[in-house]
């Protein structure tokens, strides 16, 4: 209780410690945190982990339902990636190994395979930007993560400590004229998200939800891993560019 | 100085505490009003509307020191030019004190089997704009350099025949959006494997290649243009032989093979279809026509390439999309109303 009690009131100091740049509030409290959970990350050579989301989405009756899906991610540095997903609707995967990157999907057994930028952070960048394909959580595995967030969010604070899941997690929101994202990063070994979830302002406060779930730091993943072998019978097809 | 900054801030404190407990709601408000600029990265989520950040915004300067080449995103960077506040005299951090900023130690989990496999498959996709045109990405300078693939003149010749007029009827259902276009049908997305259909010994794919022509065959000119027509198959004469082509917009016959359907455009017209050709019927014969989006067609020719669209997959023969469903329990294909949108 007495802790909950000094959270009160220390809540009120971010009035002095809020910078006041350019219309920004800027918590250093949730910049260190940024800062800490940025450096743990970028010191992992291999990471896997498992990603469950929610996606809110309006009906034909314009009301809420949710989207569950699954996602098991494995990278290695700097130049590997893996990822599966699976929901209801849709069943793929992206197989990166350094120099092409194949999309997948188990559901039509078909599959595109391009070249790619040769580390993991500028296919992402390829990929969103060329075919508008994301990758769940990609956001945290940014070098930058933290500039990013001072560069394109206008309120920035550290709201404490709660427990998730059974584990002590720092939580701190991040909000711009778009969405409002409240992240819970671990407070235990690892300074690690544990989740994350987006509002979006604009749509109907519509709400996406991450959880990060079984991390596995530095794990010793085969090169086979990341190379993506077509099934039999799976027919390799074209495809288009999001941009002119 | 220092107890009057102390004093300063009990004050600031109190007077929030006490709005705090005046106006909660008005607090809350202002704070959810508050924002602006760009959302962060469309990473975040496999949600196809989540805004992304511009890939040529500037990025602030970033401490270059130590890159960590086999880091998976080549070590934290920490801008040096940050503006943020000190913390002010006297107030602590909250967060909790580490003696280890990031705790990770190695572990030894193996994943995966250790067999190697050898990566034989080098084949990639053919990645299309917008135009249709096969284009080159270059991967290294993220920019695209578009290089027309002409190698298929067939399609290119007969461009305009893929063409497609807008549906007559209204959409219920919203489109499907990729790259600022809306992709409209009035049935759902159903995947089925693209398997070009055959209809029979007298049909020919486009391309296709013959050196002598039936005594059947008919002449028909359009815009100038002499195509030899032969059981619902049109050829243009070159190479000292025929090729196979599109039906040309325009072109009447006296007959259509057999084997010719006829699918609904709107409550009250049908048109022909064969051989992936639609065709009008009047007094003076059938007419070649452009595909009216909105269609059903239940196969679909040769020629076709199947192209993944964001999550979808459309059958494409130059400006004509067709999108698999599903009628009545059998596959089929209905024609994508195509729509530049914001």
């Amino acid at each position: 209780m007495k802790k909950y009690i000094t959270l009160f009131v220390l809540s009120i100091l971010p009035y002095a410690t809020f910078a006041q740049n350019e219309d920004k509030k800027i918590d250093i409290d949730a910049v260190m945190l940024f800062d800490q959970m940025g450096e743990a990350i970028g010191e992992l050579s291999a990471v896997s982990f498992h990603l469950s989301t929610i996606t809110e989405v309006l009906d034909g009756d314009k009301k809420i339902e949710n989207k569950y899906n699954e996602c098991d991610v494995k990278m290695v540095g700097p130049d590997k990636l893996s990822v599966k997903q699976h929901s209801k609707d849709k069943h793929s995967a992206y197989y990166y190994n350094g120099k092409i990157i194949t999309y997948y999907s188990f559901n039509e057994n078909n599959y595109i395979t391009v070249d790619a930028p040769d580390n993991i952070i500028d296919m992402i960048d390829f990929m969103h930007d060329n075919f508008s394909m994301d990758f769940p959580a990609a956001d945290f595995f940014y070098p930058t993560f933290t500039d990013d967030i001072i560069e394109n969010f206008n309120n920035i604070s550290y709201i404490g400590l709660d427990l998730l899941g059974g584990e002590e997690c720092n939580i701190a929101q991040i909000e711009n004229e778009n969405v409002i994202v409240k992240i819970w990063i671990s407070d235990e070994a690892h300074t690690l998200p544990k989740q994350f979830e987006i509002t979006y302002k604009k749509k109907d406060n519509l709400k996406y939800k991450a959880t990060f779930s079984d991390w596995q730091l530095n794990p010793e993943i085969n090169d086979n891993v990341f190379d993506f072998t077509p099934p039999a019978s799976a027919r390799l097809i074209s495809v288009l560019m999001a941009k002119s | 100085m220092k107890i009057q900054n102390i004093h300063t801030h009990i004050k600031i404190g109190l007077v929030v505490l006490l709005l705090a407990f005046l106006n909660p709601i008005d607090l809350q408000a202002q704070r959810f009003s508050r924002g602006g600029g760009n959302a962060s990265r469309g990473g975040a989520s496999t949600h196809r509307s989540t805004p992304s950040r511009s890939s040529n915004m500037s990025r602030p300067k970033t401490t270059t020191a130590t890159r960590q080449k086999s880091s998976i995103n080549g070590g934290f960077n920490k801008s040096t030019s940050r503006n943020l506040p000190k913390k002010t005299t006297g107030s602590t951090s909250r967060l909790p004190s580490k003696t280890n900023n990031s705790g990770i130690k190695n572990k030894s989990t193996n994943l995966g089997n250790k067999k190697t496999t050898n990566l034989g498959n080098k084949k990639t996709s053919n990645i299309k704009n917008k135009s249709g045109n096969k284009i080159n990405i270059d991967n290294s300078k993220k920019n695209v350099n578009i290089n027309v693939n002409n190698s298929k003149n067939f399609h290119q010749n007969n461009s305009r025949n893929t063409r497609v007029n807008h549906s007559p009827r209204h959409y219920n259902r919203p489109p499907y959006r990729y790259g600022g276009r809306g992709y409209y049908c009035h049935r759902p997305y159903y995947y089925h494997p693209y398997r070009p259909f055959y209809w029979g010994p007298a049909w020919h794919p486009w391309g296709f290649f013959i050196t002598t022509l039936a005594t059947t065959a008919i002449i028909v000119s359009i815009e100038n243009q002499k195509y030899h027509y032969d059981n619902g198959v049109y050829y243009v004469a070159e190479n000292n032989g025929y090729t196979v082509v599109q039906a040309p917009v325009g072109a009447t016959v006296q007959t259509l093979p057999k084997e010719a359907e006829t699918v609904q455009v709107t409550e009250t017209t049908n048109n022909y279809y064969y051989g992936g050709a639609y065709y009008e019927k009047d007094a003076n014969g059938y007419t070649v026509v452009p595909a009216t989006a909105g269609t059903i067609v239940p196969s679909l020719p040769e020629g076709g390439e199947e192209t993944k669209i964001g999550d979808q997959t459309y059958v494409q023969f130059g400006d004509t999309y067709y999108q698999p469903v599903q009628v009545d329990g059998k596959d089929m294909y209905e024609i994508v109303e195509v729509k530049d949108e914001e």
